[in-house]
């Protein structure tokens, strides 16, 4: 291994480690934690970096278990369905089909992405993160 | 290692049909690498192997640096042309746009220091962080950014392998078939 490896691998390590801590940073919340705390998730369909459409969690899964959201952005379909309290994208007519192979989300900040409809699914605890509203 | 020579040496001194011949080649093999490998089911979303990268840097490594941008610019458009996909395009086009002067200026200036493999791999992240930069861009969620971790595990290990690949194939094929 020549010097100059020893120092790229060294950085790339380094950056690696650093990339690590920020997506724990972003992913952090466990699994089922908003469940048994009781906190209520909004399901955000965000479209070109705009929300079109929110959803409360406990609505969608105490009322409508196992049931599914069509969805018609970006030139094609896309179906999610929830399960309790999991969003899963099981149907899609994009090229790639990435967002089928996305694993489901259920915990806060978690993200399904369908990139060639330019979708995201999002889900947000209640009153956590972003400011909702600002008064003046 | 063999003895490094100097990369300004060591381009090939081939006629003007036979390496039309052999770049048409590349961008073939390159092309149906591509193909092939989408077919792998990788856990990941938009994380595919790369391996077709194997031939932009091989023809860097026999030709040099005009040769490597013609045949990972004339596939990058030709996969475009064969699935449509300006979406898969646009990311290819930015991670390309980041790689491919990395890696030439890293061989044409660093290669005493650096070998192929890593400079293989430096090429592979800047791929995947022009990639993910236009993803982030074009969604606007910096959310896909908790995936770098794995983009770039995952592209320190494919860049490795199609590096050393590279490599082995300069080593046998050059003086052989060229």
């Amino acid at each position: 291994m020549k010097l100059g490896d020893k120092i790229l691998y060294a950085g790339l390590s380094i950056i690696f480690l650093i990339s690590c801590a920020a997506s724990i940073f972003f992913l952090r919340g466990s699994p089922n934690d908003g469940d048994k705390n009781g906190a209520n998730f909004t399901l955000e369909i965000v479209s070109r970096g705009e929300i079109i459409k929110s959803f409360d969690m406990p609505d969608l899964s105490e009322t409508e278990s196992g049931s599914t959201i069509e969805l018609r952005e970006g030139g094609g379909f896309n179906i999610l369905s929830i399960e309790d309290g999991a969003v899963r994208m099981v149907s899609s007519d994009c090229p790639g089909g990435d967002c089928l192979r996305m694993p489901p989300i259920w915990s806060d900040g978690r993200v399904i992405v369908c990139l060639p409809h330019k979708l995201v699914i999002r889900l947000r605890r209640d009153g956590n993160g972003e400011v909702d509203a600002v008064s003046y | 290692m063999p003895s490094p020579t100097e990369p300004a040496k060591r381009c090939l001194e081939v006629g003007r049909t036979k390496k039309t011949v052999t770049l048409s080649l590349f961008v073939v093999l390159a092309l149906a690498t591509g193909a092939a490998e989408s077919w792998f089911p990788l856990p990941l979303p938009g994380v595919r192997l790369g391996l077709a990268n194997v031939l932009p840097l091989f023809a860097l490594l026999l030709f040099g640096a005009k040769e490597a941008v013609a045949v990972a610019g004339a596939r990058l458009l030709l996969s475009f042309f064969l699935t449509g996909n300006p979406f898969a395009l646009l990311c290819s086009a930015a991670g390309l746009a980041c790689s491919l002067p990395l890696s030439i200026l890293l061989y044409s200036k660093f290669s005493g220091s650096l070998s192929v493999p890593a400079i293989s791999v430096a090429s592979a992240e800047a791929f995947n962080v022009g990639q993910v930069a236009v993803a982030v861009m074009l969604t606007s969620t910096p959310a896909l950014l908790a995936c770098l971790p794995f983009i770039i595990a995952a592209g320190a290990a494919t860049g490795y392998v199609v590096g050393r690949l590279a490599e082995i194939m300069d080593k046998r094929l050059r003086e052989k078939y060229l």
